[in-house]
């Protein structure tokens, strides 16, 4: 076998071109910088950086381009990221120090960039242009404030601007409701009349319910009610008297009495009167009530447009039960809030952008994501007509909500939180003992000061 | 040109006799050392750019409390001192090697007996072949909802099943006793398809008059299949050992999306510790520093493993 | 040795012990078959449900009614083409990549002979041992560096420079094939590049298909990857466009089951066309006496 030489030389020749190209590809400059020194009458590009969630990226790609037709010069663009690696991938780009111009933020996630000083402040500018914060609903404001002394999310400087908001609120089945010869739920029910309802709608096979002689827990085929586990914890804990952490985010209120009886009341809910499904038993079940296996389903009105999309029964909504001790009514609302890097190079051109996505030629886009948090768009037609018949009861809770504790802790004692309340939901140990435990754990952290954070 | 014979060779490229005839006018090019050197020059160049950069930089960081978008506190061993003394880092240990000495051994004995199974002459292999290999393919998420689905203690078919038994199975997914084992018989049977393609290009290279003369002495299928198979397929088992360890090590994406670590953090592993550390709760000093001992851990195993293979492997 | 003239021995008769041995094992076979078929089936029932019907209790098996709307407007709403475009070019330049790199470490690592082979093999091995999740963010920040931020760059030439995996699956093939072939060869005049290139890529065809296979499914199905690099939506990879029915809130779950079930496509083609390199008894046709 006779191999001529040529071979090394081809191989080497080959390497080299591949060196060649990547290094050739390598001195492609990094991506143009964004109208730098470039004149103001140049096009700018502005880059909206937002987590994955279709009906928003649709409504912005619309806003956008109506926005790019009344401003020639300026041209928005979404850059989306599937919501888990949205956040990291953020992280990423600040680290490399090429953030987007703007960016949806989550009083859960923006503390951080806020505290680490990411955001512009937008004191001047609302000043400036004389804007009235009155025009959104106060918690939507609130919840784009941050306090740098703190590290609590909403209070202190405005660091971004509220898009629409959502809140928990009670979904109902009503044929199940008609099936059973109940009353729909509205707005004078409290925790009592909320839990007979709930036992009266749990069926089992032989249509039993909750409560009865003979009725056979290990055959249920229809539960009274299911709850977004983290939120409405927390909403019937307001609503009777009690909290889960003190507002300034320093001492843990999870073992007060009004505390502990919500957690045993819930417990007593899940364990006892079967009730409500446990975990194990919603697992590869992801939505209990569009298939009717729940009559009623505490939960965030972030679902209300999918469901008047996709829900095959008659249903409705109305607000979360009041507590037993006649108190106002509170529910739980955050905020989807949008904000500026400060390392933007087109400050003035963002906000510009974001006074039109938050002001009424946005927020009319925005109003078929979800409930806008703009007080006109939100009580206008553009937003309340269509199902369900009390759709306004989304757009109340702006009235009467609490945020649900974000801040720089948030992540960290939440995270305890959650996985601890999990020996409650598995029936291993009682209330009172795991609120103990989520105590003493997390004290410490709450207690931190926040410059050692 | 080199008249030395085979057996020369083996002796070594440094025996004196070799570096005489290199240094008699042979061109630089001929040395064994560089035309080495020409050929990983590609993989030198990527490690150093696209793999030990970065390591370093987060090993740096975790001598630090902060992470990547402000300036770092250096603190020395602190992260590496706390970690030893936090639960949650060894019960994550914990779970992960229990997780480890689960799927490793297990799915590669299986796999080779797919592997066998798969590589008969029979017509509409290839059918069977792609379909023990779809799991592998298919969509995790598709695959996470399924056994989701499996799993679940009211309408799941692994409980159905069971009670046409009589026996009332656990609720899975929720049991701090079962989640973990629930896990593992996922991670098994998603594996089998990807072991199995390894070993049946494996068994490719198992030339057949082996077996033709094993037949000729007379062998039985058992014995041919311990005395041929398993030897020259030992150093596609010592792969597939290798990389499974390391792989089964790393289990991030069945626990994040199944149980999140718990319940109780029976499912909490090593890696979706590091995770929750650097995404949850941003302190990335601290999960570059469970990073590293992780790091430092599987470089020890695979070394050792290396070491023992003159053992049992056999290359030629 | 002729090999002409062997005569296999006659087939011993069987047992009924092992034959119903042999029947338990071909019964298991079918069952996991049929288990490992099944999320796939579910996958692509659901792609063809209204999304009300989806989680539907009782499961419904068959989709009644079964229709192709979910197909249609991930094909018309999304430009599907184009991200069919970006992936398979960004997959195959990254196959090609892997397999030329990691053959060429390999065969090094296998044959030749060099100051430090070893520890540089353990250090190439080590590079698969720590978390991604830790190296993510550095990296990104070379990344952007160079400039291949918003490109899809990262996505192939990384590729060229090596893959642990490929390097250490073809160098245990690479040390499996005798030493005598090497030494017969360099014989008759061949250098390294000759052996590499003319002996051991040949007959290395069943492992070099089954790392194109891996590597093709690697990229193709790779996600941290095009979301931490893209921006530009005209830049997206195929997975990478389908997530978008991944929601914040909810999850368009028969959109999306379209779109994997749609995405599964090429890596099934790419996997029935390596089959091809497996037929038993290929190897060695080189070596005489």
């Amino acid at each position: 076998m006779s191999i001529p030489q040529l071979t090394r030389r081809q191989f080497v020749r080959l390497s080299a071109g591949v060196a060649a190209t990547t290094l050739m590809a390598a001195c492609v400059p990094a991506v143009a910088p964004q109208g730098a020194g470039a004149p103001a009458a140049e096009a700018v590009e502005l880059s909206f950086d937002m987590y994955n969630f279709d009906p928003w990226l649709k409504a912005l790609d619309e806003m956008f381009k109506a926005y790019g037709e009344a401003n020639p010069g300026v041209t928005a663009t979404v850059q989306s990221a599937p919501g888990e690696e949205f956040w990291s991938r953020q992280e990423a780009r600040l680290a490399a120090g090429n953030p987007s111009d703007l960016s949806i933020g989550d009083p859960g996630y923006f503390g951080r960039y806020a505290h680490k000083g990411y955001y512009l402040d937008l004191a001047s500018y609302v000043e400036r242009d004389q804007v009235d914060l009155a025009d959104w609903f106060d918690v939507t404001v609130n919840d784009c404030r941050y306090d740098n002394t703190t590290g609590i999310v909403g209070q202190g400087a405005l660091v971004g601007m509220p898009a629409t908001y959502v809140g928990l609120i009670l979904y109902y089945n009503k044929d199940l409701f008609d099936a059973a010869g109940l009353a729909y739920p509205d707005d004078t029910w409290t925790r009592d009349t909320f839990t007979e309802a709930a036992l009266a709608l749990t069926k089992d096979v032989a249509g039993k319910s909750s409560g009865d002689a003979d009725f056979n827990a290990d055959d249920i085929v229809q539960w009274g009610v299911t709850h977004n586990l983290g939120y409405g914890l927390a909403v019937h804990t307001w609503n009777n008297g009690g909290a889960l952490i003190s507002d300034d985010q320093t001492k843990c209120l999870l073992t007060e009495p009004a505390t502990v009886e919500v957690f045993e009341w819930f417990g007593k809910l899940l364990h006892e009167d079967h009730a409500n499904p446990t975990p194990a038993q919603l697992e590869g079940l992801p939505n209990p009530l569009q298939v009717g296996k729940v009559a009623m389903s505490m939960d965030g009105s972030w679902n209300v447009d999918y469901y008047v999309a996709n829900l095959a029964f008659n249903w409705d909504i109305a607000p979360v039960p009041k507590g037993n001790k006649g108190l106002d009514r509170i529910t739980y609302a955050g905020t989807n809030t949008l904000h500026i890097f400060k390392d933007s190079k087109h400050l003035e051109e963002a906000w510009k952008l974001l006074q039109f996505m938050t002001g009424e030629g946005g927020m009319a886009y925005f109003a078929k994501t979800g409930t806008p948090s703009l007080k006109a768009t939100a009580d206008s037609d553009v937003y309340l007509t269509g199902a369900p018949e009390h759709r306004a009861e989304a757009v109340n809770i702006g009235n009467y909500a609490h945020n649900y504790y974000p801040g720089l802790k948030s992540d960290q004692w939440k995270q305890i939180y959650t996985a601890e309340l999990e020996a409650l939901w598995f029936g291993q140990s009682d209330a009172a003992a795991v609120l103990q435990t989520i105590c003493e754990k997390i004290t410490p952290i709450l207690e931190t000061p926040v410059n050692e954070l | 040109m080199s008249t030395t014979t085979s057996a020369e060779d083996k002796r070594g490229a440094w025996s004196p006799r070799r570096r005489i005839e290199l240094s008699r006018g042979t061109r630089l090019l001929n040395n064994e050392h560089v035309i080495g050197y020409l050929f990983v020059a590609p993989l030198i160049l990527g490690l150093l750019v696209f793999t030990y950069g970065p390591v370093v930089a987060a090993f740096g960081l975790s001598f630090t409390k902060g992470d990547y978008i402000s300036t770092p506190k250096w603190i020395g061993l602190d992260n590496y001192s706390a970690l030893l003394r936090e639960d949650l880092f060894w019960k994550s240990l914990k779970n992960t090697l229990y997780y480890v000495v689960g799927v490793v051994p297990a799915g590669m004995v299986l796999s080779l007996l797919l592997a066998l199974a798969m590589n008969q002459k029979l017509r509409g292999i290839v059918v069977f072949r792609t379909i023990f290999f779809l799991p592998t393919i298919t969509s995790s998420v598709a695959i996470s909802l399924m056994w989701l689905w499996i799993y679940n203690p009211e309408f799941g078919v692994l409980n159905f099943l069971l009670k046409q038994f009589s026996i009332k199975g656990p609720a899975w997914l929720s049991s701090p006793t079962w989640a973990m084992p629930a896990v593992i018989i996922m991670a098994i049977w998603r594996g089998l398809g990807y072991n199995m393609l390894i070993y049946l290009a494996g068994l490719q290279g198992i030339p057949d008059i082996y077996y033709e003369a094993a037949e000729i002495d007379g062998a039985g299928k058992f014995a041919k299949f311990w005395h041929i198979t398993v030897p020259l397929l030992s150093p596609t088992t010592f792969l597939l050992l290798i990389l499974g360890m390391i792989g089964a090590f790393q289990v991030f994406e069945y626990t994040y999306v199944m149980t999140g670590g718990g319940p109780v953090y029976s499912t909490l592993t090593l890696v979706l510790h590091i995770y929750n550390n650097a995404f949850r709760n941003f302190q990335m000093g601290y999960a570059s520093a469970l990073a590293y001992v992780l790091f430092f851990i599987l470089l020890g195993l695979t070394i050792i493993q290396f070491r023992l293979q003159n053992r049992w492997v056999h290359y030629e | 040795m002729a090999m002409s003239s062997v005569q296999l021995s006659p087939p011993r008769s069987r047992s009924v012990g092992s034959l119903l041995l042999m029947g338990l094992a071909y019964l298991l076979l079918v069952l996991t078959a049929v288990s490992m078929i099944f999320p796939f089936y579910w996958m692509a029932a659901t792609s063809l449900k209204t999304e009300a019907r989806v989680f539907a209790f009782p499961p419904e098996w068959i989709p009644s009614p079964a229709i192709l709307d979910n197909y249609i407007y991930i094909f018309t709403e999304l430009p599907f083409g184009l991200y069919v475009y970006n992936s398979l070019k960004v997959s195959m330049l990254w196959t090609l990549g892997v397999v030329l790199s990691s053959s060429l470490a390999a065969y090094a690592f296998a044959r030749i002979r060099f100051r430090g082979r070893d520890a540089l093999f353990m250090i190439t091995l080590a590079a698969l041992m720590i978390p991604g999740q830790i190296t993510m963010i550095p990296l990104y920040v070379v990344m952007t560096r160079i400039g291949w931020v918003d490109t899809q760059l990262p996505l192939i030439v990384p590729a060229y420079f090596g893959s642990a995996f490929g390097i250490f699956l073809l160098r245990q093939y690479f040390m499996t094939i005798p030493q005598e072939l090497n030494d017969a060869a360099k014989i008759d005049g061949c250098s390294h590049f000759g052996i590499y290139w003319r002996i051991m890529l040949p007959l290395a065809k069943a492992v070099l298909a089954t790392l194109a296979l891996l590597a093709f499914m690697g990229s193709w199905n790779d996600l941290l990857g095009p979301i931490i690099y893209l921006y530009d939506g005209d830049l997206f990879t195929l997975p990478l466009a389908l997530t978008r029915f991944r929601g914040q809130y909810y999850t368009q779950w028969a959109y999306m089951m379209s779109g994997a079930t749609v995405s599964l496509v090429p890596i099934l083609l790419v996997f029935l066309f390596t089959q091809q390199y497996f037929v038993r008894g290929v190897v060695l046709s080189g070596l005489k006496g």
